[in-house]
């Protein structure tokens, strides 16, 4: 089934990425399931996108097509308008560049900082000799490290100090896009702000577009112009952050929003629970694979599947829900837990 | 008075690192009562999970408890060895942050919900059997009968916790014990077993000690909550005054550095400079190099955690803070 994707943004040279209805699925001999289905998302240069969804619905799978780390069997994904062929072009590849979860994992032990990133610019013929070493300098500063960096070792750094150094590492290139997988989830939670401060600065300044992978929405509301939520390999709701986080159209995105703890608030009366959890995408319920879930699931919801649709009246916002264009029902729509 | 549940007395703990020894939990003193669920929040290395473990006797090689009791009922629990472990055993559970390792992946979860039943409370086979379709149905599990022949790796992540809630529950324990039971869960997920932990604690008067690094869990679960750092309690109090009037210059920084789901864009702030080596702490009072109120008197000594109350407030106070500037900690 094809679904019909408004552009939110005039398609065309604009956009930094472009990824057009992408399919992947894994088999393991016997079965095969679909971890992304008909996936399809636009970022235009200096946007951030955030991705948002449980685990297993395909937010890292989409993040491994885009840097090309996962082959997909259907769809295409353009980078800067030219499309991405099996092989990626030198181009294609610096363009796009990835920032991991786990600082402690992806940095070379045995490197110093200052060597993992010259040999990035010489081996890209991006600077070479004393220009390579200032330039390190340059870039380790970019990302709020002092220069002296470069002669230490990634074991000497804190966890927050190693994603800088990742960040920094996946600057060097000086790429487009960067998309970052859950870059703060193995950060204490007073480095956190300072690493998504960064990255706020870093699309200001350098123009960089960015795809945020997280479960964390508070982190992808801090960065992201827009955000897209994702169930069972599929966006359910696409959006201005702002917007999706106010006004949600689709039941999942609140009951997302929902069980989202409170720092500053007592936790509201009769939220919305969801039970159970994210079916097997081996066995994907039919018509919306959100019903079995839903609160607001009616018969037709297991027959139909709703397709990805702009919301009437509500600017650049698409939603797979029936009922879309509804408000949500107060008992859906609790989250506004007043202070005492 | 009765004495409370749990009491923790000047409990310090050393680690080694390298070929050093040095206090990792350092006179940490709290009490906990029957039905009520108290948690502790730091970052990592603050000390949350050492206190926790200490509690269990269960401290990993290197480290022992230097000074300090803990006090199950008011009576003083031995610290180490095999009589340590049989004290706690069917009076204190614990449910651990990762449910995959704690679970025996050769083994169906009935067998494993039963052996408690089986094993340490002596109860024959076919009762075992049916106490643990029980708890498995306590906890959530649909189906126990059908789900109790399945093993670990065939069920969620959030189902695996529900399991090893259920062998914590399976000998009737008083106290239950959790390090970050949530952190490795989806947030949909976290709120049904912390809305689990919280309906378990009431039917059965379960005492709930939660440690974890995450406030707005800590706020949805915890009548009181303690904050530590560098092995010390900074400030304790009821949760919800606690976080909206910190007394402590450190909670006040957490709480302006947390990413915070109704703060506004770019609203958050980081506590300045970094965590301090543990093998070099500063002296005095440990967080005075990052803290905008340290004054000379900071340095003289370790500031003890004493009772103070919000100076706007003449009402009597349950808050302590270990800071000597408490009355001028403000937000801003």
């Amino acid at each position: 089934m094809t679904e019909i994707v408004p552009p939110l943004h005039e398609p065309g040279s604009s956009d930094a990425l472009r990824v057009n209805s992408l399919s992947v699925s894994f088999s393991n001999g016997r079965r095969r399931l679909s971890a992304l289905e008909d996936v399809s998302l636009e970022l235009a240069r200096g946007e951030s996108l955030g991705i948002v969804g449980e685990s297993g619905c395909g937010k890292t799978t989409l993040a491994r097509c885009i840097v090309g780390l996962q082959r997909f069997e259907k769809g295409e994904i353009l980078i800067d308008g030219s499309l991405v062929r099996r092989k990626r072009t030198r181009a294609q590849r610096r363009a796009v560049q990835l920032v991991f979860q786990d600082p402690y994992s992806s940095l070379n032990p045995r490197m110093t900082i200052g060597a993992m990133l010259t040999q990035l610019l010489v081996s890209h013929d991006l600077a070479h000799g004393d220009d390579a070493t200032e330039r390190s300098r340059e870039l380790l500063s970019l990302v709020g490290l002092t220069p002296d960096a470069i002669t230490r070792y990634p074991g000497s750094f804190s966890g927050g100090q190693r994603q800088r150094i990742a960040i920094a590492r996946a600057l060097a290139v000086e790429p487009h896009v960067i998309v970052a997988d859950e870059p703060v989830s193995a950060l204490d939670v007073s480095v956190q702000a300072t690493i998504l401060e960064l990255f706020a600065d870093l699309r200001d300044r350098l123009g960089i577009s960015l795809v945020m992978i997280s479960h964390n929405l508070a982190a992808v509301r801090q960065v992201c112009d827009r955000v897209g939520v994702m169930y069972l390999g599929k966006f359910v709701e696409v959006g201005a952050t702002e917007d999706v986080f106010a006004d949600p159209r689709h039941p999942y995105t609140r009951a997302l929003l929902n069980a989202v703890p409170h720092v500053r608030r007592d936790p509201p009366k009769n939220r919305l629970r969801l039970e159970g959890e994210p079916p097997s995408p081996l066995s994907r319920p039919t018509g919306c694979s959100f019903h079995p879930r839903c609160p607001r699931a009616e018969a037709r919801c297991s027959t139909d599947e709703p397709k990805l649709l702009a919301v009437n009246g509500l600017n650049a916002r698409i939603s797979a829900c029936h009922f879309r264009d509804d408000v949500m029902p107060a008992e859906l729509a609790s989250t506004s837990g007043k202070k005492e | 008075m009765s004495a409370p549940l749990l009491e923790v007395r000047d409990l310090t703990i050393s680690v080694m690192r390298g070929r050093e020894r040095f206090n990792a939990v350092e006179r940490v003193s709290f009490s906990l009562d029957a039905g009520d669920a108290f948690g502790v929040v730091g970052e990592s290395g603050s000390g949350k999970s050492l206190t926790l473990r200490a509690i269990m006797a269960l401290l990993p090689t290197g480290a022992r408890v230097e000074e300090g009791a803990v006090l199950l009922d008011g009576h003083v629990l031995t610290q180490k060895g095999r009589h340590a472990r049989a004290e706690r055993r069917a009076r204190v559970a614990m449910v651990f942050q990762d449910p995959l390792s704690a679970l025996n992946p050769v083994r169906t979860i009935g067998a494993q919900v039963a052996e408690v039943p089986r094993h340490v409370l002596g109860r024959s086979r076919a009762t075992s059997r049916q106490r643990a379709l029980e708890l498995l149905g306590l906890v959530g599990i649909p189906e126990p009968a059908r789900r109790a022949e399945a093993y670990p790796h065939q069920l969620s992540g959030g189902m695996r916790q529900r399991v090893a809630i259920a062998m914590a529950l399976a000998s009737e324990p008083t106290l239950l014990l959790c390090d970050e039971p949530t952190t490795a869960l989806d947030v949909t997920v976290q709120a049904q077993v912390l809305d689990l932990i919280d309906k378990l604690r009431e039917e059965f008067s379960l005492g709930v000690l939660f440690v974890s690094h995450d406030l707005g869990v800590v706020r949805e679960l915890c009548q009181r909550v303690a904050v530590m750092y560098t092995g010390r309690l900074m400030e304790s109090g009821l949760t919800p005054e606690l976080l909206q009037r910190p007394l402590h210059p450190y909670t006040l920084g957490l709480l302006k550095a947390v990413v915070d789901l109704d703060d506004e864009v770019g609203a958050v702030h980081p506590i300045g400079g970094s965590l301090p080596d543990p093998l070099d702490l500063p002296r005095g009072c440990s967080f005075h190099p990052r803290c905008q109120l340290a004054s000379a008197e900071c340095l003289v000594a370790v500031p003890p955690l004493v009772r103070v109350r919000p100076p706007e407030d003449d009402a009597p106070t349950t808050r302590e803070s270990a800071c000597l500037h408490a009355d001028l900690v403000s937000l801003p």
